[in-house]
């Protein structure tokens, strides 16, 4: 049953038609536990992302949340932490979210726990903040000329 | 047979030790060890060779195993005796959190009137009054304005459990609400005390640069800012000495405004000198302390940055501390979310003091421009990419200096990291309209990247390497860069930090304990209000930061563009013996540590006194190149491409974008470099990837038209020969510089 759940998650990925593996960087092979990029357009290039395989994201963080989490996962740990999203890096996270459907996706820069990490909290179109998050900000991004997703992510302080 | 003797010796011995040894406590525990008040706990033990124990206090006479449920109120020493055998156990009851008190200094008032709200608790450890305030003293006072009836909640939690008081407030409709009167300014040292007369409701202050006021015109006056919703007296902070302010004011009431009252107006004068007790630290401000930054003959001038707002964008700053409240700019500062406690802000307040801590106060340490003005914006502690993109353009005509400690990618990945496109629409707003269209200033840290082990680079990331930022490397006091610090083609100048030889900077903490500085740790001030090991491009940023106060406090027409001439051609060549030294075709040295060399405070102030604006911004896009050639592996030549420019209309190139489109399956082993009239720009080097914690394989970064950034052409002609080379130094892969293309920035 759950991993029924887990393929009908993982088939709501948006990839943008033509889209295709990094060139080069290291291609991500079907059995690739990242996936396919998602793709939206931002000016004049195609901006890349991929559904990170192990962090989920707490969209407005609390005690109840991260006792659900730690209840999926056991060995869920908290990797950033802000007053308004939590990290969690999970052992699969597609089976984390569909088990708790209001978890956000991470999406990262490229297919490698290294590269930025990111959570669409929302979407921005003409200038404008949309409500939208999660799979679907990626999905109308990818669709919408003019609409780019509005990213939570951790800040550095250097 | 000799089983039953040796059993019978045994029994006979056990019974001679019992008689005769001491007792022994196998055992004696308190479980839990701490309990809140009304809890229990439970006492066990066991002991050998004794009839029965004793445990005191409270318990008394029990047998000599056993256990025993105690619920003391406060911490108790339990002690257990047996036949001379003692032993003790603490068990600690942390405190009933208790509201004490919670009053409203009256439970009727009318839209916006001033209602006070005190508390007292005890055995809190953290406070909130909702709706409005998610972080509050734990005994304290707090001053509320509400337009309609509000019931107001004070949580606090501690160990001891939560506990929570509520106080309503009636709002009922406002009668006679009437015009301010006898509206007075009484200055003080960058100070304004603004006091009025009103009978009823809250205030709005309209305040300027400029007499006259009007409220339909008070936001276009110079300084023009209306304060919504005060009471008197308002104090305002962070204003400039010898300047004269003015300002009326209106009574509001829920929707209702009066006219506004008589003009008043006032001019902050400086106070006594009192020497700062830790400027005596700060090497990076001394003449003799090592590659300072040169600012005491400024200072002694009147140069310091009196009046200059610099947005410190960052976690969140104590804006209370004791040092950086005199030049705090009154209400300009945003919290992204809402109540963010001060305890988050260690690395802003530190950051903050490098800029502007107040001098001559008598209190701590000082600020490369010691009487700017500061205001925070917390973006870190909620960074969106709409926060991003507002936190760089809020206040843009107010804000003439932007501080940024930060970057929303991790240090030390190597990793070439695209630009988030609402920030990019931030930044370019702000440096073109912001300032009346003169540009906020943007100093951004390159990255302490640079000793990890993917080498990172100050032009894999996509905000420093941006053309409205400014990119600050850092050294140490010995003039040598800080092992840490990147480098790159976009690094303009470098600043004062912690390098190898471990001396870092003296700055704010946030006041108590709580901040880096506990007041406790081994070469920390025992004043915990200041720290003594702020280091990273952190550190050296917000030193040219200051500086950029100073040149704009002499010149705050110039754009943001002639700021980065300024800074680059009053830098100093610091530790000359450094390798890579060289100079651009303007004569200008340059080194991709060091950019063009240290900031110079007194230097950078004397060429902005003289410095001839650059006027409106050119810019040319070359044709793409279109080489789509092979790049041999492991080879020491590479291949290269040649764009020959002309009539491009920049005389004088002030920056230069480089989008190249390189297809390999290892980017990481690539060298990219630059090169016009002799000048290199080095804008990619070799260097290993981070391997993906789910596959383990290493991944690179994609490099299709990526913008690396260079300043080191400044001045330069941007017509002639630009020939992009790439050189493949790893073995294995081979790829193809498919195409490439430039876009030059400057002036005819």
């Amino acid at each position: 049953m759950l991993a029924v759940v887990v393929s009908l998650v993982l088939s709501q990925v948006v990839v943008a038609p033509g889209a295709a593996p990094a060139a080069s960087s290291a291609p991500a092979s079907s059995a690739s536990p990242w996936g396919r990029p998602l793709e939206w357009r931002q000016g004049e290039g195609v901006q890349r992302v991929w559904v990170s395989p192990v962090l989920v994201a707490e969209v407005g963080p609390s005690l109840e949340g991260a006792q659900a989490v730690k209840r999926v996962d056991a060995t869920a740990v908290v990797v950033a932490e802000r007053a308004k999203v939590r990290l969690w890096r999970v052992k699969d996270a597609a089976q984390v979210r569909a088990v708790l459907p209001t978890l956000v996706v991470v999406v990262n820069d490229l297919p490698s726990t290294g590269s930025r990490a990111r959570v669409p909290v929302g979407l921005v179109c003409g200038g404008q903040r949309v409500e939208a998050s999660g799979m679907e900000a990626m999905e109308r991004a990818a669709k919408e000329p003019g609409c780019v997703p509005d990213f939570w992510m951790r800040g550095f302080a250097r | 047979m000799r089983f039953l003797a040796a059993l019978a010796a045994l029994a006979l011995c056990a019974a001679c030790w019992r008689n005769k040894d001491p007792g022994i406590i196998a055992f004696f525990t308190v479980t839990p060890d701490i309990i809140s008040a009304g809890q229990s706990a439970q006492l066990s033990w066991q002991a050998l060779n004794a009839e029965g124990c004793r445990i005191t206090p409270d318990v008394g006479a029990v047998a000599a195993e056993g256990s025993w449920l105690v619920s003391p109120t406060k911490r108790t020493v339990f002690q257990l005796s047996c036949a001379g055998a003692t032993t003790v156990r603490v068990l600690d009851v942390l405190p009933e959190v208790r509201v004490l008190s919670f009053t409203a200094s009256t439970l009727q008032t009318i839209p916006d009137g001033a209602v006070k709200l005190t508390w007292a608790t005890e055995g809190a450890e953290r406070c909130e009054v909702k709706p409005g305030f998610e972080d509050v003293a734990l005994s304290g006072a707090l001053d509320v304005n509400p337009t309609q009836t509000t019931t107001y909640t004070l949580s606090c939690t501690g160990f001891g459990g939560p506990a929570t008081a509520q106080q309503t407030v009636t709002v009922v409709p406002a009668m006679n609400l009437e015009v301010p009167t006898n509206p007075q300014a009484v200055a003080g040292d960058s100070q304004l005390t603004l006091t009025w007369a009103q009978a009823v409701g809250a205030a709005n202050v309209y305040f300027a640069q400029a007499p006259n006021l009007e409220a339909g015109t008070i936001e276009s006056m110079p300084g023009g800012v209306i304060y919504r919703r005060v009471g008197s007296p308002f104090v305002l902070t962070g204003l400039a000495n010898g300047r004269t302010y003015y300002f009326r004011v209106s009574a509001v009431s829920g929707p209702d405004e009066t006219a506004l009252s008589t003009e008043a107006s006032g001019t902050p004068a400086a106070g006594p000198a009192v020497a700062d007790p830790y400027f005596g630290e700060q090497w990076h401000l001394l003449p003799d302390g090592g590659e300072d930054l040169n600012v005491a003959q400024s200072w002694a001038e009147g140069v310091r940055g009196e009046g200059v707002p610099v947005a410190i964008v960052d976690e969140g700053v104590d804006l209370a501390h004791e040092d950086l409240a005199p030049n705090v700019a009154t209400l300009r500062s945003y919290d992204y979310v809402g109540g963010a406690p001060v305890r988050w802000a260690e690395h802003g307040t530190c950051v903050a003091g490098l800029v502007a801590a107040r001098d001559w106060n008598g209190k701590g340490v000082r600020g490369v421009a010691p009487r700017a003005a500061i205001l925070s914006y917390n973006v870190l502690q909620d960074l969106t990419s709409t926060n991003e993109r507002d936190a760089m353009v809020r206040g843009k005509d107010y804000v003439q200096v932007s501080n940024n400690s930060w970057g929303d990618v991790d240090d030390g990945t190597g990793l070439v990291t695209t630009t988030d496109s609402q920030w990019l629409e931030g930044v370019r707003e702000g440096a073109t309209t912001g300032r009346g269209g003169k540009g906020v200033l943007y100093f951004w840290a390159a990255g302490n990247g640079a000793d990890s082990e993917y080498e990172d680079n100050s032009n894999y990331d996509g905000q420093a390497n941006r053309r409205f930022v400014f990119a600050i490397s850092g050294y140490g006091k010995n003039g040598k860069l800080a092992a840490y610090a990147e480098s790159g083609a976009n690094v303009l100048v470098s600043a004062p930090t912690e390098g190898s030889d471990l001396v870092a900077l003296t700055t704010t903490d946030i006041t108590g304990r709580a901040g880096y500085n506990d007041g406790a740790t081994l070469g920390e001030h025992a004043n915990p209000d200041y720290s003594a090991t702020m280091s990273g491009t952190s550190a050296s940023t917000p030193l040219a930061a200051g500086v950029g106060a100073l040149i704009l406090q002499v010149r705050p027409e110039l754009s943001y563009r002639d700021v980065r001439r300024v800074l680059a051609y009053s830098a100093r060549k610091v530790a000359p013996g450094e390798p890579e030294w060289t100079t651009n075709g303007a004569g200008l040295h340059i080194n991709h540590r060091y950019g063009f060399g240290a900031v110079d405070g007194q230097a950078a102030v004397a060429i902005a006194r003289t410095i001839v604006p650059a006027g409106p911004e050119l810019s040319f896009a070359s044709p793409v190149a279109a080489p789509a050639v092979a790049i041999p592996d492991y080879d020491g030549t590479g291949v290269t491409s040649t764009l020959t420019l002309s009539n491009t209309g920049v005389g004088h190139v002030e920056f230069v974008e480089v989008l190249p489109t390189v297809t390999h399956p290892r980017t990481g082993d690539l060298e990219i470099v630059l090169s016009h009239g002799g000048t290199l720009s080095v804008l990619h080097l070799p260097h290993r990837c981070v391997p993906d914690g789910v596959t383990g394989r290493e991944v690179c970064s994609d490099l299709v038209d990526y913008p690396f950034g260079s300043v080191r052409h400044l001045d330069e002609p941007g017509d002639g020969d630009w020939t992009l080379t790439v050189k493949d130094k790893g073995i294995g892969n081979v790829g193809t510089l498919v195409s490439w293309k430039l876009v030059l920035y400057g002036r005819p």
